[in-house]
C-alpha cells in the first residue's frame, strides 16, 4: 500500500517541499504523523481557550486533512488564489477548528489566531466562513450542503485540473441533500468531485435512549454509496499511509467516470484517550481544567 | 430560577404526556442543546431522533398530527425554519395541523457558532404563513404557557427560544403584559429582548424617566394580533428584537393596525450573524442599553409635549453613553 504514496506528489501546485512525498515515503509519513499529533494539541489548546466546542468530531477529521493538505493538496499561500488549484470544502463545519489548525500549519492562517477561534471580531469564526477566514474555499455549519457545493465547483472547473474534495460527517449524511447530491454528481459523471466520509460512528444525541435500534448513523454506509453510482473505497482514517494512497487514487480515478468517495473509519476524539473513551460527553463540550490538563499531558507525549 | 427556555418548555411537555398518549416530541439530534432530552428521559417511546434530517423530522410530523397525534419538534431555530420551510409551508401551514415546531437558539446570540446557526429572520419567515400561532417566551413562566397553549390549541405554532439561559421577568395578570405602568411613549419586546428592555427601563428610570415595557411573549394567533388593547394609551414604541429589523415584532405590530409609529432597534438587515459573545454583539448593532437609551430618549423627545423631560434629554444621553 505505502508503495503507492510514492506516485503522490503536489498535483495541482507543483510545489517543492523537505518532506515532498516523492522523496521518501517512510519520512513523509513521519512528517505528516508529526503534524498531525502537533495539530491535535493546537485543536484541545484552541477550543479548550474558547470555553469549549466540539473536541470529538475536530480530532477525528485531523489525520484526513493533515494528508489532504499535506499531501494532496499542498494549498500554500502562494497558490491560494490559483483559478484552478483543487478546492476543499470542510462540510461537517463544526470540526472548523482542526482545519484551522491545519490552513495555519500551511501558513494561511496565522497561528496566533487559533487562540482567539469563535472570539467577536477573530479572523477565524465558530464555523468556517470563506469571508473572514483565507483559505476556506466555502462557508460550512448547516450541514449536508457541501457534497451539492462540490459538484456545482466540480462542474465549474470540469475543464481544469483540479479536483474538487468534500469532507462529510457519518452523522452528517442523515441529510437528504446529501444523497440528492450523490445522485446529481454521479448523473453527470463528475470524476473531479471525491468525498471523504469522517466515518466516526457517533453523533450528538443519537438513539441511546432506544437500545432496540440501530444506532449507527448510516448503516451500510458503503453500499449506499455504491448503489448511488459512487467509486467506493475504506479507509482506516487514522493511517496516515493508507490515506495518502486512497487520496491519490481518486485523484487519479479523475479520468474516469464517477465521482469517488472514501469512507474513512475514524474514533471520535481520536489522539486522547479520555476523548476517545466518551465520545458522548466530548462530542460538544466544555473541559475542566484537570480534564484540559489530562489531554494535554498525553497530547504532548504523543507529540513527541 | 434560571434555567434554558427549550428545558421549561420540554419538561411541561413530559408533564402533560405523563396523561395524554397523544405527543410526541421529534428531534433533529440536538436534543441535549435544545432541551428535548427532557422529553427523551421521561418517554422514550414517544420520543423520536429524526437524525440530522429536518425536512424529513417535520413532514413526519405532520403525518402523526394527520393522524391524530399531537407532535412537537426541536431543533435550533435556523435549521427548522431555514432548511425546512417547504415542509413547514406545505405539511404544516396550509394542511392547518397541529405541529408545534420549537426553535431554539433563535436570534443573533449564537455565541461561537457564528452565522450559520443564528435565526435573525425566523419570525418573519414564520409569520407571514397562515395559520401559525408565534410565540417568542422571556422566561421560564413564558415557555411554559406556550406548551399548555399549544396543546390546545388545534393548529400550528412556532415558539421560538433563546440559547442561553434566562432570568425570571416579572410577572402579570396575562402573559402579554405590561412590565410597569403603560406609557405613551413605550417600549416593545418579546423573548430574550425583553431583558434588553429591561435593561433600558431600569438606566431610564435612575434617571428620572419612567417607561413601561410592553411584553409580548405570544406575538401573533392564528386570528391576528395578540395584543389588542394593550397599546391603546401609546403613540409612539420603540421595539427592542432578538430579530432583524426587517419581519419581526414591529412589523406585527403595524400588521396588527397599531397606528402610532413605530421605531425598531433589531439586528441590522445587512447583517448575517457571527461569532462573539452577546454584549459584543449587542453593541456591534447598537444593542447595548447605553445605545438604546439614547435612541430612545430620540423618541421621548419627539413625542413627549409639553415635555417632561425638558432640558434633561441632554444629560440623560449623555449619562447613557458612560454606562
Amino acid at each position: 500500500m505505502v508503495g503507492r504514496v510514492l506516485a503522490c506528489g503536489s498535483k495541482s501546485t507543483g510545489e517543492e517541499s523537505p518532506c515532498d512525498p516523492g522523496n521518501n515515503v517512510t519520512t513523509f509519513v513521519a512528517y505528516l504523523s508529526r503534524q498531525a499529533a502537533v495539530t491535535r494539541r493546537r485543536v484541545v489548546e484552541s477550543l479548550h481557550e474558547a470555553g469549549g466546542g466540539h473536541f470529538g468530531g475536530s480530532l477525528s477529521v485531523v489525520d484526513i486533512l493533515v494528508a489532504l493538505y499535506e499531501g494532496i493538496v499542498r494549498l500554500s499561500p502562494d497558490n491560494l488564489m490559483q483559478p484552478d488549484r483543487d478546492r476543499i470544502i470542510l462540510s461537517k463545519g463544526h470540526a472548523a477548528i482542526a482545519l484551522y489548525a491545519v490552513l495555519a500549519a500551511r501558513k494561511i492562517v496565522p497561528l496566533d489566531s487559533l487562540r482567539k477561534y469563535g472570539r467577536f471580531g477573530a479572523q477565524v469564526e465558530g464555523h468556517p466562513d470563506m469571508t473572514a477566514t483565507r483559505g476556506v474555499d466555502f462557508s460550512t455549519g448547516s450541514l449536508g450542503q457541501g457534497i451539492a457545493i462540490g459538484a456545482g465547483m466540480a462542474l465549474a472547473l470540469r475543464e481544469t485540473r483540479a479536483h474538487v474534495w468534500v469532507i462529510v460527517g457519518d452523522g452528517e449524511c442523515q441529510e437528504g441533500e446529501i444523497w440528492e447530491a450523490a445522485l446529481l454528481a454521479a448523473r453527470y459523471r463528475l470524476s473531479n468531485l471525491h468525498v471523504i466520509v469522517d466515518c466516526n460512528g457517533a453523533q450528538e444525541f443519537g438513539w441511546k435512549h432506544r437500545p432496540d435500534l440501530d444506532s449507527t448513523p448510516v448503516p451500510q454506509m458503503l453500499e449506499k454509496w455504491r448503489a448511488f453510482g459512487w467509486t467506493v473505497h475504506d479507509v482506516d482514517g487514522h493511517d496516515l499511509a493508507d490515506l495518502l494512497s486512497v487520496f491519490q487514487g481518486m485523484a487519479v480515478e479523475r479520468a474516469g467516470e464517477r465521482p469517488s468517495i472514501a469512507v474513512a473509519r475514524t474514533r471520535k476524539g481520536r489522539g486522547c484517550a479520555l476523548f476517545e473513551g466518551d465520545p458522548e460527553r466530548y462530542h460538544c463540550t466544555n473541559l475542566t481544567s484537570d480534564e484540559y490538563r489530562r489531554a494535554i499531558e498525553e497530547m504532548t507525549w504523543k507529540q513527541r | 430560577m434560571e434555567t434554558t427556555l427549550g428545558v421549561a418548555f420540554a419538561a411541561r411537555l413530559s408533564l402533560a404526556a405523563a396523561a395524554d398518549q397523544r405527543i410526541w416530541v421529534l428531534d433533529g439530534d440536538l436534543a441535549d442543546s435544545d432541551g428535548a432530552g427532557v422529553f427523551a428521559d421521561a418517554h422514550p417511546d414517544r420520543f423520536l431522533n429524526a437524525g440530522i434530517a429536518e425536512q424529513a423530522m417535520v413532514s413526519a410530523a405532520a403525518g402523526m398530527a394527520a393522524c391524530r397525534a399531537l407532535p412537537f419538534v426541536f431543533s435550533f431555530a435556523a435549521f427548522l425554519c431555514y432548511r425546512a420551510y417547504d415542509q413547514i409551508r406545505t405539511c404544516v401551514s396550509q394542511t392547518g395541523l397541529p405541529v408545534t415546531l420549537i426553535g431554539s437558539h433563535a436570534g443573533g446570540c449564537g455565541s461561537r457558532n457564528g452565522k450559520t446557526h443564528v435565526a435573525l429572520t425566523d419570525i418573519a419567515l414564520m409569520s407571514v404563513l397562515p395559520r401559525f400561532e408565534i410565540w417568542a417566551p422571556g422566561d421560564r413562566r413564558d415557555a411554559t404557557a406556550a406548551a399548555a397553549h399549544a396543546l390546545g390549541v388545534g393548529g400550528p405554532s412556532y415558539v421560538r427560544l433563546p440559547r442561553r439561559l434566562v432570568a425570571a421577568l416579572p410577572a402579570g395578570d396575562s402573559l402579554n403584559r405590561w412590565l410597569g405602568r403603560p406609557t405613551r411613549i413605550a417600549l416593545c419586546a418579546s423573548g430574550l429582548a425583553t431583558a434588553w428592555a429591561l435593561e433600558v427601563q431600569a438606566l431610564l428610570r435612575e434617571r428620572g424617566v419612567e417607561v413601561g415595557v410592553l411584553h409580548l411573549p405570544h406575538l401573533w394567533g392564528a386570528a391576528g394580533p395578540t395584543w389588542r388593547g394593550l397599546l391603546d394609551s401609546s403613540v409612539a414604541v420603540m421595539v427592542i428584537d432578538d430579530h432583524s429589523v426587517a419581519g419581526g415584532t414591529g412589523e406585527l405590530l403595524r400588521r396588527g393596525g397599531f397606528k402610532g409609529e413605530v421605531d425598531v432597534a433589531g439586528w441590522p438587515p445587512d447583517w448575517s450573524g457571527q461569532s462573539g459573545a452577546e454584549d459584543d454583539l449587542r453593541r456591534l448593532a447598537g444593542l447595548d442599553a447605553p445605545s438604546l437609551v439614547t435612541r430612545f430618549c430620540r423618541l421621548l423627545e419627539k413625542y413627549d409635549r409639553p415635555p417632561r423631560t425638558a432640558g434633561r434629554i441632554e444629560s440623560i444621553v449623555g449619562a447613557a453613553s458612560k454606562e
